[in-house]
C-alpha cells in the first residue's frame, strides 16, 4: 500500500483538523506525601561520636545527659553555633539541591529578661525569629527559616516537635547552591537591655526528599 | 519681613536654650551632617508678588485647620442624634480627660517614623478635636504640654532625612493641629514662639524635602505625585502654613504659594477611581493625609480640591478587596491581607458618601466598622476620625445593595463577588501596568530631566500581571500574597516561563522598567458584564515576560576568589518578551462556576507553568483533571484542570515570604514544555458538581461545562492580535449567557 497515497493524505488531514480533545495531566511530584529520611545526621540515643560542635559562651553546644544535644543561650550578642560532621557513612558535605527538606525535631526553652525602667521581666515572644541554617565549610549561610516558620501556629515550639523545613523556604533567602557542610544556628545580636536565657534540645536532625 | 528678623531670632534662641532634660539624640546623622542640612536651607525665602491668601471668613479665626468654629458647632449638633457620633464623642471625650503627656514620647517621635506615625498622626490630634467640643482646661493643658514638649526639639525628625521625613510631617501636623485649636488661650509669646517653630519646620521640609537639598541620597518620594510619603508632607507642610499664614512678622507668601502648586501637583495625577496601585492596605495609610490636604486648602484658601472624583470614589477599593467573612484584606501589592484593622485611618473613606450623598456606599463602609472596630473584648471602638468623616445626614442604606462587581479602570483590576454577605466566594482579577495607569501617564508626559520616562516609586506593586486571587467565606483559596519582601511572580496565581516570571520581579522594592512604556506589558483587553452578575475580564501579559536586569548567568552573587581582581559590574540589559501572547480570560458564573481560560504562545518551546498558590492543594483524579483546594478553615473546593496539550501536574511548596510574617503554603504547578498551549481551569466554589470538557481546533476552542441542572458550551476564538478581545460566547439550551465580542473593550485608565 502507497503510504502517499492522495485518499492516506485526505484522512491524515482530517484527522488534524479535528477537534483535539483535553489532556488532563501526568502526575510528577506531590509534596503532601511523607517526605523520606534520606541522611540522618544526629539521631538522640545513637552514637555521635562523628559530630564536633563550633560554639563560644553564649551559645555552648553539649550532649544531654538522655544523649540530646543542647545549646544553651545567654547574654544578647550574635551567636553562630555549628554542628558538623565526618564520617559515620556521611558524606562530608553535600550539595543543598540534593534534599526537598531539612527535619529538625527540637525544643526551645527560655525566656528573655527584658529590662526596662528599672525593672527586668520574663518575656518570650510567640515567634522568636529563632533560625536554623545551614552552612557551608566557610560558616556562611546557604539557608535559614526560624523554628516557627514551618509550626501551624507560627509559634517557636517550647515542646518537642519535629520540624519539617522545605528547602523552598529555608533557602528563600540563601543564594540557592551551595555545599552543605554544617547545621547550626544564626542569631543576631539583640538589644541591650535585653539577655538571652534559652536552651534548644534538638533530639534529631536529617534531611529528605519527597 | 526678613524671616531672621532680630525679635524672632531672639525668639528662635530662647527655643533653643528651653531647659529640656528629654531633647532627643540624633538618630544615623553626626553633627556634622547637621550643620551641612541646616546649611542647605537659605537664610530667606524668595518674595513672591501675588501669593494664595487666606479666605476673608477664617484670617484671623482659629481653629481653621482642621475643622472651623462653624463646623465644630454642626458637629455639636449633630453628636446626640447619631448613635455613633455619640459614641465616638464619649470615646474621645474620655480618653482626652485621661491622657498624660509621657515625656519620653518626643524622643520617639522626633526619632522614628513608627511612633510619629501612630502617635502624632494617630492619637494626638485628637485632643483638637477633645478641646474644641468640650472647652477641658485639663484637655487645653496637655495640648500646652505637648506643644512645650515640642518646642523643646530642636529637631522634629533628627534623623538622616533631616526634618524631612514622614515623621518631620505628622509631628509638624500635630503641632498645627494643637496650636490651631488652642491658639486664643496661648500666651501671646509661647504662640509666636509656636509659631515660629512651625515656620522653621515647614521652611526646612520644604528645602531639605520637596527642593531636594537634604543629603541624604536616596530621593524616594519626590520623583512622583503618588507615594503617601509625599503626602503626609503635603499635610504636614499644609497643617503648619496654613494655621500661622496671617501671623504678623512671619514670612509665608513663598511657602504658600509652593504649597498651592504642590497640592495642584498630586491633585492633578491623581486616579478618578482614587485607587492606590501599592494595594489597599497603602491606600489607607495614605489616603487620609492628601483628603486632609485638599480639606484644610479648601477650608482656608477656597479651593475646590475636593470636587476631584477621586476623592469621592476612593472607598471602593476598601470595600471590594475586603472580606466580610473573616475581616480580611485580598488585595494585591504590599498588603499583608491581615483582618482589617479599623482604625484612625479608616474613616476618611466615608468622604466618599459625604461627597456624593451614596446611601448604599455608607452602608458598606460602616458594615466594614462595624465588623472591623473591635477591642479584643469584641466592644466596637470608635476612632476619633469618625467625627471628622461620618456624615450622618447622608443616611444609610442596605450594604447588600451595592454592586457586587467593580472595575478599577486605573488599576487593570476587577473584583467581584456574589454577594456581601460572609459566606461570600470572592474572585479578584488583576492585569495593568505596574503603578497603574495616571501614574504611567505622568511618568511620559513630565519626562525625567534627562529626557526619557520619568522615574516613578513603584516599590509595592507586585509582578502580578493576569493573576487572580479567590476567597470562600474569608477564607483564600488563591492566596492574594502578603507584603512581600521579594516580589516574584513564582508566588501568585499566574504563569511562569522557563521559571521567570515577570519582568523587574525579584526586588524586594519593585522599579520600573527603564525607558519602556509599562503599559505595553500588561492590560486589560476585555469586559462584559450581563445577566445574574455574570462577568467576563480579559488581560493581555505576553510583554510582561521581557528581561531586564544583569546578563542571565550573572544575577548571582560573584564567585568569592580573594586572589581574582574585582569584576566591573555588568551593565544591564534588556531582553524582549518569551511569549507572544498570554491572554487570561475568566468568566465569573456566579452561583454557579468559574473559569479561567489560558491562551499562551511563546517565541518557541519553552517551560511554561501554570500556578496557582492555595492553601492545601490535592489531586482527586489526574486523568480526568480533578483537583481539590482546601481551605485553612477547611472549606473544600474542587478544581478540574485540562489544557490541549499533554500537561504534567505537580504540589510543591509555595513560601511566602511577608514583612510582617511568612507563610509557608503550596502551589498547583501545570507544566508544559511547548510553544502554546491553552489551559481551562473550572472551579466549583457553588458545589454543582461541575465537570468541564475541552476541544480545541486551532483558533477555536470549545469548553463544556456540566453542573447540576445547566450544561453550558462555550466557544473560545482567540483573539486576532494583543489587542482586541478574544471572542467568547456561552451558550445554555440554545440561549446565550454572555458573549464577549471584540468591541467590548475593556478601559485602560480614565
Amino acid at each position: 500500500m502507497r503510504l502517499f497515497h492522495p485518499l492516506n493524505i485526505l484522512i491524515l488531514l482530517s484527522l488534524a483538523c479535528l477537534p483535539r480533545p483535553s489532556q488532563a495531566f501526568e502526575v510528577i511530584k506531590d509534596i503532601n506525601k511523607e517526605p523520606v529520611e534520606k541522611l540522618v545526621i544526629f539521631e538522640k540515643g545513637k552514637p555521635a561520636d562523628h559530630l564536633s560542635f563550633v560554639d563560644d559562651a553564649n551559645s555552648k553546644l553539649a550532649f544531654t545527659e538522655d544523649g540530646a544535644i543542647e545549646c544553651r543561650i545567654v547574654g544578647n550578642a550574635a551567636i553562630k553555633p555549628l554542628i558538623k560532621w565526618k564520617g559515620n557513612g556521611l558524606p562530608d558535605s553535600f550539595k543543598l539541591k540534593e534534599y526537598d527538606y531539612l527535619i529538625v525535631t527540637c525544643r526551645m526553652e527560655g525566656t528573655s529578661k527584658v529590662t526596662n525602667g528599672g525593672k527586668t521581666s520574663d518575656q518570650r515572644a510567640a515567634n522568636l525569629w529563632f533560625p536554623v541554617c545551614l552552612f557551608n565549610e566557610a560558616g556562611e549561610v546557604l539557608g535559614s527559616a526560624s523554628l516557627a516558620d514551618p509550626t501551624p501556629d507560627k509559634r517557636t515550639p517550647d515542646t518537642t516537635t519535629v520540624l519539617k523545613f522545605p528547602m523552598a523556604q529555608l533557602c528563600f533567602w540563601g543564594p540557592g547552591q551551595g555545599d552543605v557542610s554544617a547545621v547550626g544556628f544564626n542569631w543576631s545580636k539583640t538589644h541591650d537591655n535585653i539577655t538571652r536565657d534559652f536552651r534548644v534540645v534538638i533530639d534529631k536532625i536529617a534531611f529528605a526528599n519527597d | 519681613m526678613k524671616i531672621l528678623h532680630p525679635l524672632l531670632s531672639l525668639t528662635c534662641l530662647l527655643t533653643l536654650t528651653v531647659p529640656s532634660t528629654i531633647a532627643a539624640t540624633p538618630v544615623g546623622i553626626t553633627p556634622e551632617q547637621i550643620k551641612e542640612n541646616l546649611a542647605k536651607v537659605p537664610p530667606t525665602d524668595p518674595v513672591v508678588a501675588n501669593p494664595p491668601k487666606l479666605l476673608d471668613s477664617v484670617a484671623g479665626q482659629h481653629p481653621r485647620v482642621l475643622f472651623t468654629a462653624k463646623e465644630i458647632e454642626t458637629l455639636k449638633a449633630r453628636i446626640p442624634t447619631d448613635p455613633i457620633l455619640q459614641s465616638a464623642y464619649e470615646e474621645l471625650s474620655t480618653r482626652s480627660k485621661k491622657f498624660k503627656l509621657n515625656p519620653e514620647i518626643a524622643k520617639q517621635l522626633v526619632t522614628n517614623d513608627t511612633p510619629a506615625l501612630a502617635t502624632a498622626n494617630g492619637v494626638y490630634p485628637s485632643l483638637a478635636y477633645a478641646y474644641a467640643l468640650d472647652r477641658d482646661p485639663a484637655v487645653k493643658q496637655s495640648i500646652i504640654d505637648i506643644l512645650t514638649m515640642m518646642l523643646n526639639e530642636e529637631h522634629w525628625a533628627a534623623t538622616a532625612e533631616l526634618d524631612a521625613n514622614m515623621g518631620v510631617a505628622c509631628n509638624m501636623m500635630m503641632v498645627a493641629v494643637l496650636y490651631d485649636a488652642v491658639y486664643h488661650d496661648l500666651e501671646p509669646e509661647f504662640r509666636e514662639r509656636v509659631a515660629q517653630k512651625l515656620l522653621t519646620h515647614a521652611r526646612r521640609l520644604f528645602y531639605l524635602g520637596h527642593k531636594q537639598l537634604g543629603l541624604m541620597p536616596i530621593k524616594y518620594w519626590q520623583q512622583d505625585p503618588q507615594p503617601n510619603h509625599r503626602w503626609y508632607r503635603a499635610r504636614g507642610l499644609a497643617a503648619s502654613l496654613l494655621a500661622i499664614a496671617d501671623e504678623k512678622g512671619l514670612e509665608t507668601g513663598y511657602l504658600m504659594e509652593e504649597l498651592k502648586k504642590e497640592t495642584d501637583f498630586l491633585t492633578k495625577w491623581y486616579p478618578a477611581d482614587g485607587d492606590c496601585h501599592e494595594g489597599s492596605g497603602y491606600q489607607a495609610f495614605g489616603f487620609r493625609s492628601l483628603l486632609e490636604t485638599a480639606q484644610m486648602m479648601d477650608r482656608n484658601l477656597g479651593t475646590k480640591y475636593l470636587e476631584h472624583p477621586g476623592f469621592k470614589n476612593a472607598w471602593k477599593q476598601q470595600v471590594y478587596y475586603w472580606l466580610p467573612g473573616s475581616g480580611r484584606t485580598i488585595s494585591f501589592g504590599d498588603a499583608q491581607n491581615p483582618p482589617y484593622p479599623y482604625m484612625y485611618d479608616s474613616p476618611p473613606f466615608l468622604i466618599g458618601p459625604s461627597l456624593t450623598r451614596d446611601k448604599t456606599a455608607q452602608a458598606a463602609l460602616l458594615n466594614m466598622f462595624w465588623q472591623g472596630s473591635k477591642a479584643k473584648d469584641g466592644k466596637t471602638l470608635y476612632p476619633w476620625t469618625l467625627l471628622a468623616f461620618y456624615d450622618p445626614t447622608v443616611g444609610t442604606g442596605d450594604y447588600k445593595a451595592l454592586d457586587p462587581s467593580h472595575l478599577f479602570a486605573d488599576l487593570g483590576a476587577a473584583s467581584m463577588r456574589d454577594n456581601w454577605d460572609d459566606d461570600a466566594v470572592v474572585l479578584t482579577f488583576k492585569s495593568g501596568p505596574y503603578g497603574g495607569y495616571r501614574l504611567n501617564e505622568y511618568r511620559h508626559e513630565v519626562l525625567g530631566a534627562d529626557g526619557k520616562p520619568h522615574y516613578v516609586n513603584l516599590a509595592h506593586d507586585d509582578p502580578d500581571a493576569n493573576s487572580i486571587a479567590m476567597s470562600i467565606a474569608g477564607d483564600f483559596l488563591f492566596h492574594p500574597g502578603l507584603y512581600s519582601t521579594r516580589k516574584m511572580t513564582d508566588t501568585l496565581s499566574t504563569i511562569t516561563v522557563d521559571g521567570r516570571g515577570q519582568v523587574m520581579e525579584g526586588d524586594p522594592y519593585t522599579q520600573p522598567l527603564p525607558e519602556r512604556d509599562m503599559r505595553e506589558l500588561s492590560y486589560l483587553t476585555g469586559w462584559k458584564t450581563g445577566d445574574k452578575g455574570r462577568l467576563i475580564i480579559e488581560g493581555e501579559a505576553g510583554k510582561a515576560y521581557s528581561y531586564y536586569g544583569r546578563p542571565p548567568g550573572t544575577e548571582g552573587p560573584a564567585a568569592k576568589d580573594p586572589a581574582a581582581a574585582p569584576e566591573p559590574p555588568k551593565p544591564n540589559i534588556f531582553t524582549d518578551s518569551v511569549l507572544k501572547k498570554f491572554r487570561r480570560t475568566t468568566l465569573w458564573m456566579p452561583g454557579e462556576y468559574v473559569l479561567v481560560l489560558d491562551d499562551i504562545v511563546a517565541d518557541g518551546p519553552r517551560e511554561i507553568m501554570w500556578r496557582g498558590t492555595v492553601p492545601k492543594a490535592a489531586f482527586i483524579n489526574p486523568t480526568e483533571g480533578k483537583c481539590r483546594i482546601t481551605t485553612q478553615g477547611g472549606k473544600e473546593v474542587d478544581m478540574q484542570m485540562l489544557s490541549n496539550k499533554p500537561i504534567q501536574g505537580a504540589i510543591d511548596h509555595c513560601f511566602l515570604a511577608g514583612r510582617w510574617g511568612n507563610e509557608l503554603i503550596q502551589q498547583f504547578q501545570f507544566p508544559v514544555k511547548t510553544d502554546a498551549v491553552k489551559y481551562a481551569c473550572l472551579l466549583d466554589p457553588w458545589k454543582k458538581n461541575t465537570t468541564m470538557t475541552l476541544k480545541d481546533s486551532g483558533d477555536t476552542a470549545t469548553v463544556v461545562v456540566k453542573g447540576d441542572g445547566f450544561e453550558d458550551t462555550w466557544t473560545w476564538k482567540q483573539s486576532k492580535d494583543n489587542a482586541t478581545p478574544s471572542m467568547i460566547e456561552g451558550k445554555r439550551k440554545g440561549a446565550t449567557l454572555i458573549a464577549l465580542t471584540e468591541k467590548d473593550i475593556a478601559p485602560q485608565g480614565e
